[in-house]
């Protein structure tokens, strides 16, 4: 974390993706470094989830380069490498957070299985081995380890996010995409989720990409911020820097019409 | 003169101002050609009357605010660097490591308790949870907060309880350089007294300053240069 | 289930029914059993991997053993001697009537004998004697994919198999062990085939997993409704899914065969009265006759085919 010459845990270059006419998002261009977490921000149909879906590796760009520097072999397009390269990737170094917990955990599973999956994806055969990480992980994201074995149908909105986040970090990701994490849920629920995810991400110096709407949340959360509109970048910087002296007219606009509290 | 090897901040010909875009890109100047330099153990106090662009100085040199002319040159990791134009995550390393920022107003994650916001910034820095825990009881002592109220979010604290715990934040790591905008202006004698002890302390450990301080006592007490602003921007 | 008349009914072969005229050959046309044929040699080559195949509609409906069937009608010839089982028995109504749509339609011999018969066609048992090299076991599988109650999407289980992702397949039986402390999956129990393919063994016992790896003879699996055939060539390996501290096991009774005394065949449990009394008796009605026969005629019979 010292020298200008670091090199980013993950590069996007000239990224554009088109819906037949529609823009997708356009020239867009980012870092992401170690431990840092990256909030883009943007109205609906800005592009940003577009975006995410893309760096995420869910979606081949139109044109454009994603680097993922990778622990052995140093920065590699993701959408160059194989395809089981690509998804070996997903389900060890990275993790997403869906908005809606159904699309990232086994709704027909236990907690403790879902907890678990990953580290039998990746070889794990040794079942309290399996039990004993999962439930580490339960505890990690302040869950009730009574919940083990129920299945997640029975959990709240706020318990469902923590199980997602269990379920992605148990193999220490390094990057960790999340789609409007804490939307959807009540405002207590909220506070100490953004809490938890901020503490793991500390102590484990995961990066982030985090996309929300909410400009208060990034505040917190985010070091540095990118505002979206109409599929474009029209402003990075700092997170304090952007919403306290915004230079764009779009964000100095989206910025004023914040309502105070 | 000052002593050019005890230097850790200079700051060149800096340009701030405002464009406002939905006021008909209405620019709005703050200051211009403001050039000072820090050294350690220094404590320069930014002088002049309100809406002169001290706390606007104080945030540009922290990144807070953004600079486009000029320069901010800063000794970070053994190296010069100029903010003005540095990368966002270059910024980033220097306020984790070489400069801390003590604003008005305390603004943290809701329903995290104290002593946790305290000790995070060490933890963050990978210490360990017990020698972050102890070092950050230690400054909320000196701070005189109330031990019972450690294990409690800040939120309905005082508003001199709030601004003593924004202070602990930053304290509680040692950075080379400070900047501290009005950091007494809501605490009683007492407390005042205590921030005073925790700055002159700092100085002493060779920390270099740049404060804003109304207070006449407090800048008698811990100034050792005074710039002021509208000198400057006269002198431009 | 003739239970009572398994003693007395030793004959060798079952009674031939009459040949139908104006059928081809166990009843597919040539094409057709050419496309079977290929896609089971493809099934060999590649052990576990789901080909499909152009499954034709068939004299009795999905879920009957069409896929069995069709498999049959392309590998047998006239001089194969049918043997077909369901659930281990010989006589029960799907046994016996495919059974005689292989005698009306291609007028060959059938058995009930697990030694004497070249091709075997089960649904749901493996015969408790030892398979050889020179005959054929073919499946009759109601759904071929292993993978599908944790994925719904086709595309995505066969990619997953493309690219040997089965980590999800231990989440099924983590679960089993979380709930009951123990797996509890008793039939159907995933298999991995030639440490690559993970496979579903069609609905038998997991009693019957351990026969499969390493089995002399050839095992071909038929799925109608889903159109898909598999394999395992003789001598492959075939292994039980398991965790390194839940290691497989299959199941064990505490009673022996009430019929011929057999400790260590699978056992079914049969209501025998209206006051609920049970008893246990070999699933393989075959091997129960012949362990009959050996406890009355001294060790070994006379056609010397008792191992």
């Amino acid at each position: 974390m010292t020298s200008n010459k670091e090199t980013p845990l993950l590069r996007v270059t000239e990224l554009s993706h088109y819906y037949g006419d529609q823009v997708g998002c356009e020239e867009i261009n980012l870092e992401v470094y170690n431990g840092e977490i990256l909030g883009i921000v943007g109205e609906s149909g800005s592009g940003k989830t577009t975006l995410l879906k893309i760096i995420s590796g869910l979606l081949p760009p139109t044109q454009g380069t994603i680097e993922f520097d990778k622990r052995i072999e140093g920065p590699s397009d993701i959408y160059q490498m194989s395809e089981p390269e690509r998804r070996l990737l997903m389900r060890t170094d990275w993790g997403i957070i869906y908005q809606n917990p159904k699309d990232g955990l086994r709704m027909n599973v236990s907690a403790g299985a879902n907890v678990g999956e990953r580290l039998m994806a990746v070889g794990a055969r040794n079942y309290s081995y399996i039990r004993a990480e999962s439930n580490d992980w339960l505890n990690k994201v302040e869950m009730d380890l009574g919940r083990i074995d129920h299945f997640p149908k029975t959990f709240s909105g706020g318990m469902l996010q923590r199980l997602q986040i269990a379920r992605n970090l148990i193999t220490k990701p390094r990057l960790v995409f999340m789609d409007e994490p804490t939307s959807g849920l009540d405002v207590s629920v909220q506070a100490r989720l953004l809490d938890l995810v901020r503490g793991l991400v500390n102590q484990l110096g995961i990066s982030c990409v985090i996309v929300s709407h909410d400009l208060g949340v990034m505040r917190l959360l985010s070091h540095r911020l990118m505002v979206m509109k109409s599929g474009k970048v029209v402003e990075q910087g700092l997170t304090d820097q952007v919403l306290d002296d915004p230079q764009a007219p779009y964000t100095q606009l989206l910025v004023s019409s914040i309502l105070p509290i | 003169m000052k002593n050019k090897l005890r230097e850790v901040l200079s700051v060149n010909n800096l340009k701030k101002s405002f464009i406002l875009h939905n006021q008909n890109s209405f620019e709005l100047p703050v200051f211009y050609n403001i050039s000072f330099s820090l050294s350690k153990g220094e404590c320069l106090v930014l002088s002049g009357s309100s809406g002169t662009g001290k706390s606007t100085l104080l945030r540009s040199i922290y990144g807070n605010y953004l600079t486009h002319l000029g320069e901010i040159n800063i000794y970070h990791n053994q190296s010069w660097i100029n903010l003005v134009g540095a990368p966002p995550h270059l910024i980033l390393d220097v306020r984790k490591q070489t400069l801390g920022y003590v604003s008005q107003f305390l603004r943290v994650i809701p329903r995290i308790s104290t002593l946790d916001l305290v000790a995070e910034p060490l933890l963050s820095r990978g210490e360990t949870e017990v020698n972050s825990i102890n070092r950050a009881k230690d400054i909320l002592k000196k701070l005189a907060i109330p031990e019972n109220l450690w294990n409690l979010p800040p939120a309905t604290f005082s508003g001199g309880e709030q601004q003593r715990v924004n202070i602990a934040i930053t304290f509680v790591r040692d950075f080379p350089i400070l900047l501290l905008d009005e950091p007494t202006a809501s605490l009683d004698t007492k407390n005042k007294q205590a921030v005073i002890d925790l700055i002159k302390n700092a100085k002493d450990k060779g920390t270099a300053i740049i404060g804003i301080f109304h207070d006449q006592s407090v800048r008698d007490s811990v100034g050792t240069t005074i710039f002021n602003i509208e000198e400057a921007k006269k002198a431009a | 289930m003739a239970i009572s008349n398994q003693s007395e009914k030793a004959g060798n072969s079952t009674e031939t029914p009459e040949i139908l005229e104006g059928y081809n050959f166990a009843y597919l046309d040539d094409q057709t059993k050419r496309m079977i044929r290929r896609a089971i040699l493809k099934a060999v080559a590649i052990p576990g991997y789901q080909v499909p195949f152009g499954s034709r509609e068939m004299p009795l409906p999905f879920g009957w053993g069409t896929g069995g069937i069709q498999i049959t009608a392309s590998i047998i010839g006239k001089d194969d001697i049918l043997k077909v089982i369901d659930q281990g028995a010989d006589d029960t109504t799907n046994a016996i009537n495919i059974r005689n749509f292989f005698g009306k339609t291609a007028g060959i011999e059938t058995t009930e004998k697990t030694t004497e018969a070249t091709v075997i066609q089960t649904r749901h048992r493996i015969p408790e004697n030892p398979l050889s090299a020179k005959q054929i076991l073919v499946y009759q599988v109601p759904i071929p994919e292993p993978l599908r109650w944790l994925e719904q999407r086709e595309s995505e289980t066969r990619k997953m198999h493309a690219l040997a992702e089965y980590g999800v397949m231990h989440v099924g039986l983590y679960e089993n062990i979380a709930h009951f402390g123990r797996v509890t999956t008793s039939y159907n129990y995933p298999v991995q085939v030639n440490d690559r393919y993970i496979m579903s063994p069609s609905p038998i016992p997991k009693f019957d997993n351990p026969k499969m790896d390493k089995m002399p003879a050839l095992q071909l699996f038929g799925a109608g409704r889903e159109k898909r055939i598999y394999a395992v060539p003789p001598f492959t390996k075939v292994k039980s899914l398991d965790f390194e501290d839940h290691p497989f096991a299959i199941e064990s009774w505490e009673e022996s065969c009430a019929l011929c005394g057999s400790s260590n065949s699978f056992l079914d449990e049969v209501i025998i009265d209206d006051e609920g009394s049970r008893m246990f008796v070999c699933s393989d009605s075959n091997f129960c006759r012949e362990e009959t026969e050996k406890i009355k005629d001294g060790p070994v019979t006379s056609s010397g085919e008792t191992l």
